[in-house]
């Protein structure tokens, strides 16, 4: 017989011994078989995931919401705007701030600061009595 | 799901990182995972392939975290040899065929032996196997052959 169909013959032979030999390997070694506790643990840590994202995604206009309704993209777009206006608030009210308190002015007399205007005008007003106490007196 | 899967998923993590714990752990994430996913999947392939290809990702996570390779490859108890309607003598020959199977496979590589454990711990097809490890088919049917071919040889060296 030619030596080369041979070898193939007898490598096909070696190959499927070699295929049962693998299959009672890992039959044997690693055959949990139906363990009910692993199971049981299995789920309880599974329902205990869908509980949390059930809570997560029940929140209204979520990002959850959006990214299932409108697509990633549209989200992620929605998402960055959000954050730039926010973003964009803190800077402005920054600004603003800092104006009233570094507004400069000639004359040392006029530089008030703004609580303490307010807290003159509140004494003013409470100093003042009411007409029909006055009255009374 | 769970009864069509687990036994799957679960001997596969076992052949991948060799701790019954850390397999049960790992097959928890998986199945976590399996159902937060279970809105995207397209039933393009089984069930049991698909959670699979999940599992396949989880480990790779695992191991690419932990920084180090199985190195350990399960020995067989006696006791777990399928001794129904053997004579003694073909039970040793058994428990000799799956030591030997083991001394091989230890000295593989573990890209290898996951392919090994797809293959013959999972039961999954050549087409299956490329689904979860998402190449072609084609690409599958050579790195098994391949394989094979080496165990051979490795086999044959350890025969003497």
């Amino acid at each position: 017989m030619n030596r080369r169909l041979w070898q193939r013959l007898t490598m096909g032979r070696h190959r499927s011994q070699l295929e049962g030999d693998l299959r009672d390997y890992y039959n044997s070694a690693f055959d949990t078989g139906w363990d009910v506790e692993i199971e049981g643990r299995i789920h309880a840590r599974v329902s205990r995931a869908i509980a949390t994202q059930r809570t997560t995604s029940r929140v209204p206009g979520s990002i959850f919401h959006l990214k299932r309704f409108m697509g990633p993209h549209v989200a992620a777009v929605i998402c960055a705007g959000a954050v730039l206006l926010a973003f964009g608030g803190m800077i402005d009210g920054g600004r603003g701030g800092s104006q009233a308190q570094v507004q400069p002015t000639s004359s040392p007399r006029t530089v008030q600061p703004a609580r303490s205007n307010a807290n003159a005008k509140l004494s003013l007003v409470s100093v003042q009595p009411p007409t029909s106490v006055a009255m009374a007196v | 799901m769970y009864e069509e899967c687990l036994p799957v998923v679960l001997k596969y993590m076992l052949a991948r990182v060799r701790d019954p714990v850390l397999a049960e752990d790992l097959a928890g994430d998986v199945f976590e995972r399996a159902v937060r996913a279970w809105p995207t999947f397209e039933h393009r392939s089984s069930p049991t392939t698909w959670v699979l290809g999940i599992a396949h990702h989880v480990v790779s996570h695992h191991w690419r975290k932990v920084r180090t390779q199985p190195v350990q490859v399960a020995e067989v108890p006696a006791e777990h040899i399928d001794t129904n309607e053997a004579t003694p003598e073909e039970q040793v020959e058994r428990y000799d065929d799956a030591e030997r199977v083991r001394r091989v496979l230890a000295h593989l590589p573990a890209k290898e032996q996951e392919l090994l454990a797809l293959r013959f711990a999972a039961d999954l097809s050549f087409r299956d196997i490329a689904a979860v490890l998402e190449v072609r088919e084609v690409t599958v049917r050579v790195r098994v052959h391949r394989v094979m071919r080496r165990l051979e040889r490795m086999l044959l060296v350890v025969e003497g």
